[in-house]
């Protein structure tokens, strides 16, 4: 390989030139030259010495460069408050009328059709746009008030009701996408079109990690849930940040990560010898490409290694006790599901993984949404309150964000025929519902309010940048001074909006 | 009235109108020294009809100018001799274009060299009108290289070390209203580059009445109602905003308009404050400011020195510790020893006892600890959140908390720590949030 790269070299090839070429891009070339020519010019003009130094500094540093050191170097902004976060994104679009938003006066408006001066002329879906009439339906679900925060769940999340005290609720959450993929690009990367960093990669990015046997960005995806819309590996990438900062997904099922046992016949005794010799090639061929994904590369079987040992003993549900499995609910004991995921988060927690993202598909319920609703509630409930419980009793809601919540709302009006013991329910991206609880965040305390059809927000709207700026917050990051410089622009995960929700922090 | 508006509109082209004889002047510098070398000779041929140009642009720069001079507030000796140049450059132009006319060269030819040192000189002439001009516009200082040479104060490193006037009002008042008001252009007679100057005030009387606002002419101006003749900025200007409004006032109130003043010797009212610090660029966004003042409210122990000892962190770090920044100023930190992790606590105790104070946030879970380890654990008195769940510790860790006054929640699950011990826990000290339980165990 080395043999057919010399052949090749043109005449007049040098080291010296090839690296240069390679490190001074085009960009790079002109704003130096640029700025050197200009600044060389103005201190000839002012015939002084008063600009020697900064115009050598501006010819030989890599202005660039610095700046992104500099931004790095001043995080953490503040005292964070949490040093975790698991997050788990319920993909499709729960609705909020059979779970959180509680509108008893919809009762008696049963099949009437939406009132106009509610719409206001709100686009729609295409999927609804075209109905004749869109009749109101109230939750046929039941709530009842729980907790000493008196506050209204739906009978189908009975688990959720008992912790309800450790939940900050949030009714008011609206975006920008009324279409899943759009929605949930929007929710996990702060811009609807794929490409930029996902808000996990982005803070391992920005605050590194805390354990170095496993990755700062775990995945997990349930397998028992519908998958009635697709979910992307682009969802949890580190967009233009360096590739180590990606979301490592685990399988769903016995194996979390493949191919960790040694081969038949190996016993793995000189694996590290092995990794630092190949270490040592890649670096000698990266001198002259200085690729970063070379980098990444070597970083990421180096981590390869540590997690060997690491993962069988973080992965093992073995050592849990009976009362465990019983608290997470009966799927727990099947690797995979979204219980069996929830011990492996609380496992991945303890161990100081930053940034834990569960997805549980199955929520886009546009037609029988009552049977959908129970299935989907039934299948999470249980496990999502015992995963705060655990955190609690073992003290890592202290410093753990949990965060629960899908990519948009559902509407008040039935798509599609209305029975009386069944309807659908269309994307409403004007609000939606979705909570935090844990390290920052108030317990017990409901922020935003929606009118009497939860269709347009009446006090405290949350944008989801403005959620993404207090998740920044909570971890000690200033939004608006976390910054990456990419193809000649600065980008931040809130673009150029959001403001911290002062109103939920504890 | 109409027509002195149009007269006005004219006049206030003039700025733009000159720079045509300018563009003219400098293609007809071109085509002449061109014109030496053979290839480009018949560039020459142009120049006549240039000349005729630049006298007829000349010509109109001249008459707008003359008619801005009327209406506009300008120092008169500089007008009057940058009026002179322009009408000397007028005539020289007229000249130039007689000179170059065929019914002269037929009569007498002038050399090639006089002629084009005739226009060197014109360029000259020009140069200078020009620089007249500018100083017109944007006051006599605005292009010298003393602005090149001018120190600039440096930025203070806090809000309590900033000089309200030197370092806050002086910069605000030169961005917003130097344009016209400086010591070469003075509109009104006012000049804002200097509080002396100020006090001194312009055409309608002093500027600054300290302590009385409602008799500062600078108030009262910036305060009228934009639709007001008087109103300033005038001439459709961006106004100043109600902020800027706000906090002028109040250092002619409150600070009595006077120099030399650190923001630490007076009394700041919150909203002043945040205006102040947004004026010195020192505010981060959503009011979560980087600055000492926010930092006592955010609760940060006093008395500590800005940096942790970091070669202790460093010794740390070799031994198997996670050590993690909670902040930079002061640096806070959050020290976590992973599971399992074997270390010599004798060997570590001074690197440990260097970083207590610095330390927040301790995490020493799972690592078989008992009370013997821990002989440094109440030198760390600024611990904020203490977690020391499965180790075999009992009741004789309690006296070793007693120090840890600020200490808000504290971890023990998995511990030996009786009820009567969790009860005396509780009850004494600040703790808010004791974690205790006994996993059960297969």
């Amino acid at each position: 390989m080395c043999d057919s790269h010399t052949s090749q070299k043109p005449s007049g090839w040098s080291p010296d030139l090839d690296q240069l070429q390679k490190q001074l891009d085009r960009r790079r070339f002109l704003t130096r030259t640029a700025m050197g020519l200009g600044s060389i010019a103005l201190g000839s003009l002012m015939g002084n010495t008063l600009l020697g130094k900064s115009i050598s500094k501006i010819a030989t540093e890599d202005a660039s460069l610095s700046l992104e050191q500099e931004i790095l170097q001043a995080i953490p902004h503040l005292v964070p408050k949490a040093k975790r976060v698991v997050y788990l994104f319920m993909s499709g679009g729960p609705s909020q009328f059979e779970t959180f938003d509680y509108k008893p006066k919809l009762l008696d408006m049963f099949g009437q059709p939406l009132p106009d001066s509610v719409r206001q002329g709100q686009r729609l879906t295409g999927m609804s746009a075209g109905q004749a009439i869109l009749p109101v339906v109230p939750s046929i679900y039941k709530f009842n008030q729980y907790g000493k925060s008196n506050t209204w769940v739906s009978e189908l999340l009975p688990h959720t009701a008992q912790v309800v005290d450790e939940l900050c609720i949030i009714k008011s959450m609206y975006s920008e996408a009324i279409n899943h993929d759009p929605a949930i690009t929007f929710f996990q990367t702060g811009n609807q079109l794929p490409g930029r960093p996902s808000i996990g990669s982005w803070i391992s990015y920005g605050l590194g990690t805390d354990n170095q046997n496993l990755p700062s960005f775990i995945v997990l995806v349930s397998k028992n849930a519908v998958k009635d819309q697709p979910l992307y590996a682009r969802l949890w990438g580190n967009g233009f940040l360096a590739s180590e900062h990606q979301g490592v997904q685990f399988r769903a099922g016995k194996d979390p990560v493949l191919f960790l046992d040694n081969p038949e016949g190996y016993d793995g005794e000189d694996r590290e010898e092995m990794l630092q010799s190949l270490k040592e090639l890649n670096t000698y061929q990266n001198e002259g490409n200085k690729d970063p994904e070379v980098e990444a590369r070597i970083a990421q079987y180096e981590m390869a290694y540590r997690m060997q040992t690491s993962i069988p003993e973080v992965m093992s549900v073995k050592d849990e006790p009976d009362e465990v499995f019983e608290l997470y609910g009966p799927d727990s004991r099947d690797p995979g599901t979204y219980a069996a995921n929830c011990i492996l988060a609380r496992k991945l927690l303890e161990k100081d993984v930053k940034f834990v993202q569960l997805y549980h598909q199955g929520w886009d319920h546009h037609g029988s949404l009552p049977a959908g609703m129970a299935k989907q509630c039934k299948d999470t409930d249980q496990a999502t309150a015992a995963l705060i419980k655990d955190l609690k009793r073992r003290g890592l809601l202290e410093d753990t964000l949990v965060i629960w919540g899908g990519e948009f709302g559902r509407t008040v009006y039935s798509q599609g025929k209305l029975f009386p013991d069944n309807y659908g329910r269309d994307h409403h991206p004007r609000n939606f519902a979705m909570w935090m609880a844990g390290a920052g965040v108030k317990a017990g305390f409901s922020y935003g309010e929606t009118d009497d059809f939860s269709y347009n927000i009446v006090k405290d709207p949350v944008h989801v940048h403005d959620f993404q700026a207090t998740l920044l917050h909570l971890m000690g990051i200033d939004h608006e001074r976390f910054t990456y410089k990419f193809q000649g622009r600065r980008f931040r995960l809130t673009d150029v909006h959001g403001k911290v929700i002062k109103g939920i922090l504890s | 009235m109409i027509l002195l508006e149009i007269s006005q509109f004219l006049g206030r082209l003039h700025p733009l109108i000159v720079h045509l004889p300018i563009g003219i002047l400098f293609v007809i510098l071109l085509f002449e020294l061109l014109g030496y070398k053979s290839r480009y000779s018949y560039l020459r041929e142009g120049i006549p009809l240039l000349s005729w140009l630049l006298f007829a642009s000349t010509l109109f720069a001249g008459i707008f100018g003359y008619i801005l001079s009327l209406d506009g507030d300008y120092p008169g000796p500089l007008v009057s001799q940058h009026q002179w140049a322009g009408i000397i450059l007028c005539i020289l132009a007229l000249g130039m274009a007689l000179l170059q006319s065929d019914w002269l060269q037929q009569k007498r030819r002038l050399p090639v060299f006089v002629q084009t040192s005739l226009w060197v000189v014109i360029a000259l002439l020009t140069t200078y009108a020009g620089h007249q001009g500018g100083s017109l516009t944007h006051g006599e200082d605005y292009l010298s290289l003393e602005v090149l040479r001018e120190q600039q104060r440096p930025k203070p490193d806090s809000i309590e070390a900033a000089l309200l006037y030197e370092d806050v009002i002086q910069p605000l008042l030169i961005r917003r209203c130097g344009q016209c008001h400086n010591e070469g252009k003075k509109k009104g007679q006012l000049s804002v580059t200097n509080l002396a100057k100020l006090l001194k005030g312009g055409k309608t009387g002093p500027a600054l009445v300290p302590g009385d606002p409602e008799k500062s002419e600078l108030i009262h101006r910036i305060k009228l109602d934009p639709s007001d003749e008087k109103f300033m900025p005038t001439d459709g200007k961006t106004p100043l905003t109600a902020e800027e409004t706000t906090l002028l006032t109040w250092w002619v109130k409150e600070a009595g308009a006077a120099e030399g003043k650190s923001l630490a010797s007076l009394e700041v009212a919150p909203e002043i404050r945040s205006i102040i610090a947004k004026q010195l660029g020192m505010e981060a966004s959503n009011g979560i400011a980087a600055t000492k003042e926010t930092m006592e409210q955010l609760n940060i122990p006093a008395g500590l020195v800005e940096k942790a000892d970091s070669t202790a962190i460093q010794q740390l770090k070799a031994a198997g510790f996670m050590v993690r920044l909670l902040l930079r100023e002061p640096e806070l930190l959050d020290i976590t020893l992973p599971e399992g992790t074997k270390v010599d606590w004798k060997a570590l105790e001074p690197s440990l006892g260097s970083l207590s104070k610095h330390t927040i946030w301790l995490n020493l879970g799972g690592n078989n600890l008992t009370e013997n380890e821990l002989q440094v654990l109440p030198q760390f008195t600024n611990l904020e959140k203490l977690r020391l769940h499965n180790n075999p510790l009992g009741d004789e860790i309690l006296p070793k908390l007693e120090p840890l006054q600020r200490l808000e929640a504290i971890n023990l699950v998995g511990t030996r720590i009786t009820e009567a011990g969790l009860a005396k826990l509780k009850s004494a000290g600040t703790i808010k949030r004791v974690y205790y339980w006994e996993p059960s165990v297969k």
